[in-house]
């Protein structure tokens, strides 16, 4: 299909965008956290645009909820491992 | 040459230096004059009310003549020019053409200028008098205490310090002795109620006899504040200066009442009793006349539509970076001078150049208004640029200086008040020039100057402890290395066009949490000067806590000076909380002067409007008890004797000079001095208690 999909990438990059005053006023070592949303975000950007919602501000919560919910997972594996 | 400008039947007679004395002369030719214009500039609104002022006995002179209704208008106006017989009837004149337009017409047909200004500046303005004489001012300070001047007590009198007598009839010779000595032209009163007490006790204060009562007492609401304006009162051929009613006089002193005194050109009666907004409007009115631009009776301009996301970046308020609760190592402070009026005047951020219509340049950093530019200068950068340009020249004459300099300290201080003022009065809904647009304007251009200063200090490798509004702290990156502080600040200055100074170095700086329940974003802290920063001047800094409020008596104040001292000595809780024993147990043993556990508040209602049982309601009703006038806007002082007890007996007033008082009352307010010392150490009031509990036990015994 490929139709929706580049569509959301480019909200996402379009909310980055506007929320550069908000990452300008964060403390610079801080702003990498910042960024690493937006990368997370377009990670399963794919998936979510299957989803067709209205919000892409509401799909973006929901992918990085997602890459964090997985990034818990893992750590909680590899504190697992090491027990 | 003039000292003060008199009012005698509608006449205004100006009083000049005479060798030592004064000269009276009235100036019966003088008329002053209002305006009114119509709305689209209509002529025939004009004549009409032309023809209905005809056989007004008020009226003398009715013309037409052309000037600019606002700072943005491209053309003037045809504007009906309205002569008044006596000075001090403009108000009563424009109240009935109000009337008029009232029933005859649709509300805003008319708008009239030039009427609310005071007489005398009035009288300066239309003439090119120069209120300033031409001799140093010679002053006599005349005051009475509070409880003496309620109980119309004048033997409690002072005269420059010096006691005025011990009866009514000794007073009187004392009080005209010194005038007739010293011959002053200003007298500074603690109150000026002091003028009619002290004319019943036969005492003439004028140069010539008899007073007049200018306005009746009353109680207002500013900013949000409640305030108390006393009744005003003018003796013939000197100037009164009420103390209790002088902004300039609380913030500076007579030296810098006589500074605005050229620099705004109004006398010095008047200007002494002007609200901090009023002396910025003076100098305005007079500004705006250089422009041929009237003074507007009330504010008109209402602001423009805005979209939504407009509103909401430009009522974003200042810049603030929050710190975390902390101590900090090796900090510099970094500040932009005099950040918001070098903005006006750099950046030509002014009534008639933001959002102009011909120019859509998107100036203005997030909103994206405009700054005309085919105008030189601006009216805003002509106002604040003398005070910005003296305030500097008078900071280097200082630095030159060894030893003080109370006189330029006064100045800058007063220039200081004015500049901080400007902006708050832009947005402020009735100022006469204001313009909520520019009050927008200045604070964008305030953020992003603070977050270019903030990229500029971070890339050169420092972390930001704390912002707000115009300053920065910054401590070293321990991962990074840094480029010299005043390195980078030069080099901000350089590419913000205003000067970001460093204020000094710390060798450290606690902050304490935000208090929950304020919810004010106030940051409190305190820190300690380096070495090569302190200079002769304080060692530690504080802001927000305890020792810096003005409601703190002196003893607690004392007491947490002392532990930050030990706070800053043994960085251990455990020794601050030592040292909080010793003054527990000097308040426990009855050790304390009442005189140093007085706490000042001012009331913003009367007794019977409090609601709850506060000890300022307390202290009101005992105020009362002892026949002791207190209106809201006034302040209060008090020792707390038995803080259990409501009404008036919880509290004894200070000059009631108290024997006794609550220790325990003061042991809570001790303790919490206490914790905000503490508090960056991530202490709490719990620790602080559970600590208390055992070196207490270990010093009671100590005492048996
Ligand atoms: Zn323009």
């Amino acid at each position: 299909m490929g139709r929706t999909a580049p569509t959301l990438r480019e909200e996402f990059d379009r909310l980055e965008a506007e929320h550069r005053p908000f990452r300008r006023a964060l403390r610079r070592r801080h702003q990498p956290a910042f960024d690493q949303l937006f990368e997370r975000a377009r990670t399963h950007a794919d998936a979510a645009a299957q989803q067709n919602a209205a919000d892409p501000w509401r799909a973006f919560v929901l992918t990085v909820l997602l890459a964090q919910e997985l990034q818990v997972q893992r750590l909680s594996d590899d504190d697992h491992d090491r027990r | 040459m003039t000292i003060t400008i008199d009012v005698e039947a509608g006449t205004p007679v100006r009083w000049v230096t005479d060798g030592d004395g004064a000269t009276p002369i009235p100036d019966p030719d003088y008329e002053p004059a209002l305006y009114a214009a119509a709305r689209n500039d209509r002529t025939r609104y004009l004549d009409w009310l032309a023809d209905a002022l005809a056989a007004d006995p008020k009226v003398t002179v009715l013309r037409t003549e052309r000037h600019f209704r606002s700072l943005g208008a491209e053309e003037r106006s045809p504007m009906l020019r309205i002569n008044v017989d006596r000075l001090g009837e403009v108000r009563q004149v424009a109240r009935e053409i109000r009337q008029r337009e009232h029933r005859e017409h649709a509300p805003g047909t008319l708008s009239l200028y030039d009427i609310d200004l005071d007489p005398g500046f009035r009288y300066c303005l239309d003439t090119d008098c120069d209120p300033a004489p031409d001799r140093p001012l010679r002053t006599l300070d005349l005051s009475l205490p509070p409880a003496a001047l309620a109980d119309g007590d004048v033997t409690k009198l002072s005269v420059e310090g010096n006691p005025g007598g011990d009866d009514h009839e000794a007073v009187r010779e004392t009080v005209e002795n010194t005038l007739a000595e010293r011959n002053p032209d200003v007298l500074v009163v603690s109150s000026a109620d002091l003028v009619p007490l002290l004319s019943k006790a036969g005492v003439d204060l004028g140069r010539r006899p008899g007073y007049r009562q200018l306005a009746g007492e009353s109680t207002y609401v500013s900013y949000g504040q409640v305030g108390h304006s006393p009744a005003r009162y003018a003796v013939p051929g000197r100037a009164i200066v009420d103390r209790s009613n002088s902004f300039l006089l609380s913030k500076s002193s007579m030296a810098g009442l006589r500074y605005f005194l050229d620099r705004v050109g109004k006398p010095l009666q008047e200007l002494a009793r002007d609200s901090i907004g009023g002396v910025l409007t003076a100098i305005e009115i007079r500004e705006a006349r250089n422009r041929d631009v009237l003074a507007p009776a009330q504010k008109r301009q209402t602001e423009r539509w805005k979209s939504l996301e407009t509103l909401h970046t430009a009522d974003r308020g200042g810049f603030s970076f929050q710190p975390e609760a902390a101590i900090y190592e090796n900090v510099h402070e970094l500040d932009f001078a005099s950040l918001y009026p070098n903005i006006i005047r750099e950046y030509r951020v002014s009534p008639e150049t933001v959002c102009c219509d011909c120019h859509d340049s998107g100036d203005v950093p997030e909103l994206g208004y405009s700054i005309c530019n085919s105008i030189d200068g601006s009216f805003l950068g002509d106002v604040l640029g003398p005070l910005l340009d003296d305030r500097r020249e008078l900071k280097n004459q200082r630095r030159e200086r060894t030893g003080p300099t109370p006189e330029l300290d006064a100045k800058i201080e007063a220039i200081k008040w004015v500049l901080v003022s400007c902006f708050g009065y832009q947005g402020y809904r009735h100022a006469k020039f204001g313009r909520i647009e520019v009050h927008e304007a200045i604070n964008a251009y305030a953020r992003e100057f603070m977050l270019t200063a903030k990229e500029h200090v971070e890339a050169a490798g420092w972390r930001v402890v704390h912002g707000i509004v115009d300053s920065l702290w910054v401590r070293p990156d321990p991962d990074r290395e840094q480029r010299p502080i005043r390195e980078v600040a030069a080099e901000v200055s350089e590419t913000v066009d205003i000067a970001l100074e460093h204020e000094g170095h710390f060798d450290w700086i606690a902050v304490c949490p935000r208090k929950r329940a304020s919810g004010s974003a106030l940051m409190r802290y305190f820190g300690r000067w380096g070495d090569e920063t302190v200079g002769d001047g304080e060692r530690y800094k504080l802001r927000g806590i305890e020792a810096r409020q003005r409601s703190t008596c002196p003893f607690v104040e004392r007491a947490q000076r002392d532990l930050l001292e030990v706070f800053d000595r043994e960085r251990a809780p455990e020794a601050v909380c030592g040292q909080l024993v010793r003054h527990l147990a000097t308040l426990n043993r009855g050790d304390v002067a009442t005189a140093d556990l007085q706490i000042t508040q001012r009331v913003s209602k009367s007794a019977d409007e409090y609601e709850c049982a506060s000890r300022a309601k307390a202290a009101l009703e005992r105020a009362e008890e002892v026949g002791l006038d207190r209106h809201p806007g006034q302040s209060v002082s008090y020792v707390v004797i038995d803080d259990d007890r409501r009404g008036p007996d919880r509290v004894r007033l200070a000059f009631e000079d108290p024997d006794a008082y609550d220790p325990d009352f003061y042991a809570d307010r001790v303790v919490r001095a206490a914790e905000s010392i503490l508090a960056p150490l991530g202490w709490e009031s719990d620790d602080i208690r559970r600590c208390l509990g055992e070196t207490w036990d270990a010093t009671l015994s100590s005492f048996e």
